[in-house]
């Protein structure tokens, strides 16, 4: 089945992930699509794919995450601190 | 030779080496300081008086091959809390004092009088300089005078202008590689503890040093083989990695994402000017202008997470600017000007002041009406005023809570006394049971619930979870165990997620100290130091009412994730 509808969400990159993907960036998507869409239209490299993905502000979600219309996905690289 | 205690005491200006007693021949950094403090001073007395203590140990491993392993630890009863306290930083300082074979220099007594002095430390004894001619200096010009006088080859501790006021605000300092006055054991006001006994600075010299006595090389070799490996290939502690290229402050930009960093005096978690501020913001600015980047606090380090700032043409190094300096001393004032941050930062340095209680203070006189949120130049001014050593100056110098108190603010984010770091505890609930319950009033590093509740290290937990009284206690007792050893904090990234770096760290200890410790005595050696410290927090009068957080966390929703401090008393309770 093909799904025509679209929806719209914001795309953040932190870190070392800059190299690959935007500081910032509002995209149009298809509906139902997830994370691993982003992965793949920004060509993550594959060894760089162990991230932190927050979306709305909420970790520790996988690629499989399904975004809905006017998500904030922002996904890190490891990294730690304090 | 065994190793010894150097005891100072300054009603008489006598010092002497003293053997390392039996019971204590285990013990390293904060089970060194813990244990001595617990012991030697009375827990109801006066923390600026006479018989409060100030104890310093460098950790277990501390001194020798292991990596990332120059930590000190600094003891005490705190006069911005009432409680024990142990602060720790990374230095030479420290890896010097192992080497010399002094597991703990004990600062006792109170020389009366108005003369400050200076303990020179070598191999063979310890004397006394006057050290008046530095009082009311700042330690940027100080410390090079000091290595300019010693040599360059010397370590160096010392106080500043804040604990010359007596200042909750004053830590003490440790030179870093290069002798810049910008590595802090700077919770508590231990400064002051030091100054108040006309104390100024330590300079040790090891000349002649023996070195770490190691009892089974071998062991002690595949230790820390192992914890390089797992220092070299975790991703948050790796060579290349996001700690190594852009510092601690790399956390800006998730904690602002989550909604937990802290805005304005805790009035907000999240702002999009965060990212002026930010690591990687930093660390581009760093470069353009030629400062250093990665650079480490003590020889040896693998994670190498600290930096040199430096104003624009590569001028005037301040030192590392941490995650917690630039939050505290930026978003939480309102500032998001780097250059800004970066003079605050210097000012604190000079001045001998931790920087966390320092932008906690600023952020409430900001909200008292001293000065407004934003106001970087104000911010610098008041800083100007503990120089001069001004009424106002006087005030400010004592911390977040008294300076909130003065000014008439009711929303002072304090625990015990001691102000709060980069994380709203509405947001991210794990690091805020950390705060409530750990002996020593609010401080992240004791139990780092940031690990699992954010970074994904450690397991997945949600932030917003308020079922966190399991997790804190764990990562408390983890930590305290860290925090003997000598070892960096950050190790713990990498040990939580592959187990051979925890056992090679194990075996690093057996290999000192001759034992056989297994990875299952971890947490029952950090529970012995805990305990150790709550003992001593009880007889001087703390009970579980001390271990809350302020009400507004409670009943003030916190824009934009809209959450409140939501644990229970019953499981704060639960955690000790």
């Amino acid at each position: 089945m093909i799904n025509n509808e679209i929806i719209s969400v914001t795309v953040k990159f932190f870190a070392t992930l800059r190299k690959f993907g935007p500081a910032k960036e509002n995209l149009i998507i298809p509906e139902d699509s997830n994370i691993r869409f982003l992965f793949e239209k920004y060509k993550i490299p594959r060894e760089e794919r162990r991230t932190i993905i927050m979306v709305n502000g909420r970790p520790h979600q996988d690629k499989s995450t399904v975004l809905k219309d006017g998500d904030i996905i922002a996904i890190f690289p490891p990294i730690g601190g304090g | 030779m065994p190793k010894r205690i150097l005891r100072v005491n300054m009603s008489n200006l006598e010092a002497k080496f003293e053997d390392l007693p039996e019971e204590y021949k285990t013990l390293g950094g904060r089970g060194m300081t813990s244990t001595i403090v617990a012991k030697e001073v009375p827990a109801t007395c006066d923390p600026l008086g006479p018989h409060n203590k100030l104890v310093l140990a460098p950790g277990i491993v501390t001194g020798t091959a292991a990596p990332s392993s120059g930590r000190i630890s600094v003891g005490g009863k705190s006069p911005l809390t009432g409680t024990i306290k142990e602060a720790n930083s990374g230095t030479p300082f420290s890896q010097m004092v192992a080497r010399m074979r002094i597991g703990a220099i004990i600062i006792e007594g109170k020389h009366e009088g108005d003369d400050y002095y200076l303990l020179k430390v070598t191999n063979d004894g310890a004397e006394f300089i006057n050290a008046n001619k530095w009082f009311g200096k700042g330690l940027y010009g100080v410390y090079k005078d000091l290595y300019k006088q010693f040599g360059d080859k010397v370590g160096i501790c010392g106080v500043g202008i804040a604990a010359e006021l007596l200042g909750g605000n004053s830590g003490v300092c440790f030179g870093d590689p290069e002798g810049l006055p910008s590595r802090y054991a700077g919770r508590g006001g231990l400064g002051a503890v030091m100054a108040s006994k006309g104390l100024k600075f330590i300079v040790v010299d090891e000349t002649g040093a023996l070195g770490v006595e190691i009892a089974n090389q071998e062991i002690f070799k595949q230790g820390i083989k192992k914890l390089r490996d797992a220092l070299t290939t975790h991703d948050v502690t790796k060579p290349g990695g996001a700690l190594n290229t852009y510092g601690t402050a790399v956390l800006v930009n998730i904690i602002n994402e989550a909604g937990g960093l802290p805005q304005r005096n805790f009035s907000s978690g999240q702002d999009s000017r965060s990212e002026k501020v930010s690591g990687e913001a930093k660390a581009a600015e760093i470069e353009k202008r030629g400062g250093q980047r990665p650079h480490f606090c003590n020889p040896g380090c693998i994670i190498q997470c600290s930096e040199v700032w430096v104003k624009p043409g590569g001028k005037d190094p301040v030192g590392v600017l941490e995650y917690e300096s630039v939050w505290a001393l930026g978003p939480n004032s309102g500032i998001y000007d780097l250059d800004e941050i970066g003079e605050l930062n210097r000012a604190c340095n000079d001045l001998g002041m931790d920087t966390i209680e320092t932008g906690d203070t600023i952020a409430v006189a900001m909200e008292g009406g001293l000065i407004n949120f934003g106001d970087g130049k104000g911010a610098l001014k008041l800083m100007e005023e503990i120089r001069k050593k001004t009424p106002t100056g006087k005030i400010l110098a004592n911390g977040t809570e008294i300076t909130g108190k003065v000014l008439g603010v009711t929303r002072i984010p304090t625990v015990k006394g001691q102000s709060l770091p980069a994380y709203d505890p509405r947001a991210i609930k794990g690091i805020g049971v950390t705060y409530a319950t750990t002996p020593m009033g609010a401080d992240h590093t004791a139990g780092y619930a940031i690990a699992p509740e954010i970074l994904g290290v450690g397991g997945q937990l949600d932030p917003r979870d308020p079922n966190k009284a399991e997790v804190s206690r764990n990562l408390q007792l983890a930590t305290a165990a860290v925090d003997a050893t000598g070892y960096c904090l950050f190790i713990a990234f990498a040990v939580l997620d592959i187990p051979e770096g925890l056992e090679g760290v194990v075996e690093s200890l057996n290999g000192v100290l001759g034992a056989n410790l297994t990875v299952d005595d971890v947490a029952p050696i950090g529970k012995s130091i805990i305990d150790t410290e709550l003992d001593f927090n009880k007889r001087a009068g703390f009970t579980n009412i001390h271990d809350r957080l302020p009400e507004f966390f409670l009943e003030e929703k916190l824009p934009p994730t809209d959450e409140v401090f939501n644990v229970t008393d019953e499981d704060l309770d639960s955690v000790f």
